[in-house]
């Protein structure tokens, strides 16, 4: 008769326990917030009008707050875009967001109404004006002045309200575990019931930003896939407004142009089977 | 230093005045002498510019620049051309002597020494001394107001005379019958270049000898077939001057610069203390002013150059040349542009001036650099490969105007932007450019204008590639202009 091993059944108890625990798994305290939020100013920032062709003119980068206007654009880019792509990649529900926040001139509505964000289809630098991305050779020419942008893939952005609410969002789902999107490891829980994630409790991330107005938010998560992702390419955007509209410029600490995505707390994959998050 | 010089006199000063005032002329010339010699000696040179024995006749000489002295001369070196004196034996040096002595004007004249041998070339009628040098090789040849009076033969003769007292051998140069006779042979409307030297050959008969040896001084002589004219710039090398370049820099919409510099101004001061008449070794200053687009100006990059003659042979002068172009002294505002690098260049030069015509072919590299611009927040760096540069530089000389042009071409490795996202790379690349150069050369001044111009560039290239604004300047080339005193 086979005798029941006690001390193997010991060694494999408590073998797993420390792994289930570590995985989450057990109820031992899995996090309420499991991330947080990663944000960046977009520090390429440079003001292009038609007319003006001084390359360095001082007032067309590091401002307090741009106009947008016919005429009168902005190029924006995270430039060190390239050493966050595999963080971006493993980011919390693989979400990528651009914030805008407008001056007391002009409304969140009316930024979001008025203002496209579209993909720039060729290298700039700070030097860049309405008729030249560069200026080092003749290629560094716009093919059209005013910006070579993808204009099918301009995308209009959401107002966030200071509580991270969408005031034009249909009701929030309710917070039970999501499937796994291809770029999961394990099904994540959602944490919270906000359209973007990115409520004040969430942003005591790297910068600890703090947007109390309403914002304008852009899902930019295709663009990166096609281009930095897939690519290995950051041109950045252009911001197109025909209506006149205001908005703060990069020299502003909370309010510049930002990109966002939510950083999983202590991540890391586990020898080929899967990851899990730690505490 | 042989010190023993070739006067002649004729008439004596009152006694009373001869007492005070040549003992105190001995006096004094002995120790002007012995300053330059001592300083001769120093540069191991063969100074000759000096007093010979009593020094009065340097008393208050001033150099000669201009007049009908100076121009008798140029005659006389037309004479002595047109004669072929070179082939002659024992004339060898004659020419190089007219041309390269060094004139001054006494401000008084002083009466010629009976005791030294009178000559008519030397004094007038009244005694009065015309002209003085020493029996060496390059001594300078000092006029006194009495010689105002000769005519342009004359003064022909009297250049020529001088000139053999220095151009012949030592065993007959102080001999003024034998001198006198072939200033005769040369001068004489019937003179040709038969009579002449059957002329030297009868004074001089050792010279017909087949086996004759040449002294150190003879084989410079032969080295001297293709002399250096007078007017060429390793005569009189060091130079003060300013210059003003405006840059061809557009600033329209599409067609626009990198370059925030409109103009410059350089203060230039090439001085060229060391080495010997024949390879002299200067060291150069230049200082620089920008003017930028918004109208303001400010220090620019200082240059260092160090110039030297390396040798001649044929006619060509070659030289050597090394720059620094140092960021050290340049405004703030401008050590944030492309152009905030540190430039060092050094080359070869090959030069052959002839009389009415100039060449100069310089072959020069560049070293790499780097640049830094902050442009916002974002800092990019502006990466300039090594250039190598080849320029052909020809034009006519029209007495005192030269007029003329260069070409140049430029290889460089690359040229290289980075910055956040950003990345440029030109990969290699050439610029031809060229550009017209007009000179007014005085004896002790020169006043030019000239331009540079893209003839042509691959990869879109500009001279805003080479981030050299001492150099090549910026953007599309410039024109300017430069006035220097010689010194």
């Amino acid at each position: 008769m086979k005798t029941f091993n006690f001390i193997g059944f010991a060694v494999l108890v408590l073998g797993l326990v420390p792994m289930l625990t570590a995985c989450g798994i057990g109820g031992l305290g899995e996090p309420k917030v499991p991330y947080y939020i990663e944000s960046y100013n977009m520090d390429g920032t440079k003001l292009i009008a038609n007319g003006v062709s001084n390359q360095n003119d001082p007032n067309t980068y590091t401002q307090n707050q741009y106009t947008l206007k016919s005429g009168q654009r902005l190029l924006i880019r995270f430039e060190n875009l390239s050493n966050h792509v595999e963080s971006i990649k493993n980011s919390w529900d693989n979400e990528l967001h651009l914030r805008l926040v407008p001056t007391s001139n002009t409304d969140a509505e009316t930024l979001k109404g008025s203002i496209r964000l579209c993909p720039i289809t060729k290298n700039w630098m700070m030097l860049a004006t309405w008729y030249k991305a560069h200026p080092f050779n003749k290629q560094g020419n716009w093919n059209n002045p005013g910006g070579d942008y993808d204009a099918a893939s301009c995308i209009k952005g959401e107002v966030e309200l200071p509580d991270g609410t969408n005031p034009d969002a249909s009701p929030s789902p309710s917070p039970s575990p999501s499937p796994g999107t291809p770029g999961d490891l394990i099904a994540r829980p959602k944490p919270t019931p906000t359209p973007h994630g990115y409520t004040p409790s969430t942003y005591k991330g790297k910068d600890e930003a703090v947007i109390d107005v309403p914002s304008v938010i852009f899902d930019i998560k295709q663009w990166f896939q096609s281009n930095p992702e897939g690519r290995s390419v950051n041109y950045g955007f252009i911001l197109i407004s025909e209506n006149p509209v205001d908005i703060f410029g990069d020299k502003s600490d909370a309010y510049s142009p930002r990109i966002y995505w939510k950083k999983p707390k202590a991540y890391y994959r586990a020898g080929g089977g899967g990851g899990i998050y730690r505490k | 230093m042989n010190s023993k010089s070739v006067r002649h006199h004729v008439e004596r000063m009152n006694p009373l005045l001869k007492a005070f005032l040549l003992p105190l002329a001995l006096i004094l010339a002995s120790i002007i002498a012995l300053m330059i010699t001592a300083s001769s000696d120093v540069w191991a040179g063969t100074t000759n510019v000096g007093n010979g024995d009593d020094g009065a006749d340097l008393e208050g000489s001033v150099p000669l620049d201009s007049g009908p002295i100076v121009e008798a001369r140029k005659k006389a070196v037309d004479r002595l051309v047109k004669l072929d004196v070179e082939g002659i034996p024992g004339l060898g040096k004659l020419i190089p002597e007219v041309r390269r002595t060094p004139l001054f004007i006494s401000k008084r004249d002083i009466p010629a020494d009976e005791a030294n041998g009178g000559s008519r070339y030397h004094s007038d009628m009244s005694g009065m001394l015309f002209a003085s040098t020493f029996t060496e090789p390059n001594a300078p040849t000092t006029f006194y107001p009495a010689a105002k009076t000769l005519n342009e033969d004359q003064l022909i003769a009297l250049h020529i005379h001088e000139a053999l007292h220095r151009a012949l051998p030592p065993s007959v140069a102080e001999d003024e019958n034998i001198v006198s006779q072939i200033t005769v042979a040369i001068t004489s409307p019937e003179s040709s270049n038969d009579r002449i030297k059957a002329k030297v050959l009868k004074l001089m008969p050792e010279l017909d000898s087949p086996r004759m040896t040449f002294s150190p001084a003879d084989a410079m002589m032969t080295a001297e077939k293709y002399p250096v004219p007078e007017d060429a710039k390793v005569k009189r090398p060091s130079i003060l001057g300013y210059s003003y370049k405006v840059f061809n820099n557009p600033q329209s919409a599409q067609d626009s610069s990198i370059s925030p510099l409109t103009s410059m101004q350089t203060i230039q001061s090439f001085l060229y203390p060391f080495g010997s008449d024949k390879n002299p070794i200067g060291i150069g200053i230049e200082l620089s002013f920008l003017n930028r687009v918004d109208g303001t100006s400010q220090m620019g990059p200082l240059n260092l150059s160090t110039r030297m003659r390396l040798w001649s042979s044929r006619g060509f002068d070659v030289g050597a040349w090394a720059v620094a172009s140092l960021n050290t002294l340049s405004a703030e505002e401008m050590k944030n542009t492309p152009y905030g690098r540190d430039v060092l260049s050094g080359g070869l030069s090959m030069q052959k001036d002839l009389q009415h015509f100039y060449v100069e072919n310089l072959l020069g590299l560049t070293s790499q650099g780097k640049a830094n611009q902050q442009i916002g927040t974002i800092p990019y760096t502006y990466d300039y490969g090594s250039v190598v540069n080849a320029t052909v530089r020809a034009g006519a000389k029209l007495g005192m105007f030269r007029l003329g042009g260069f070409g140049e071409l430029f290889l460089a490795d690359y040229y290289r932007i980075n910055g956040g996202a950003f990345q440029f790379d030109s990969g290699r690349y050439e610029i031809t450019s060229g550009g017209p150069e007009f000179t007014l050369e005085g004896n002790s001044w020169s006043v030019g204008i000239y331009g540079r111009f893209i003839l042509n560039s691959t990869k879109d290239a500009n001279f805003d590639y080479l981030g050299n604004v001492m150099g090549q300047g910026v953007g599309q080339g410039s024109i300017g202009g430069t006035v220097a005193i010689k010194l």
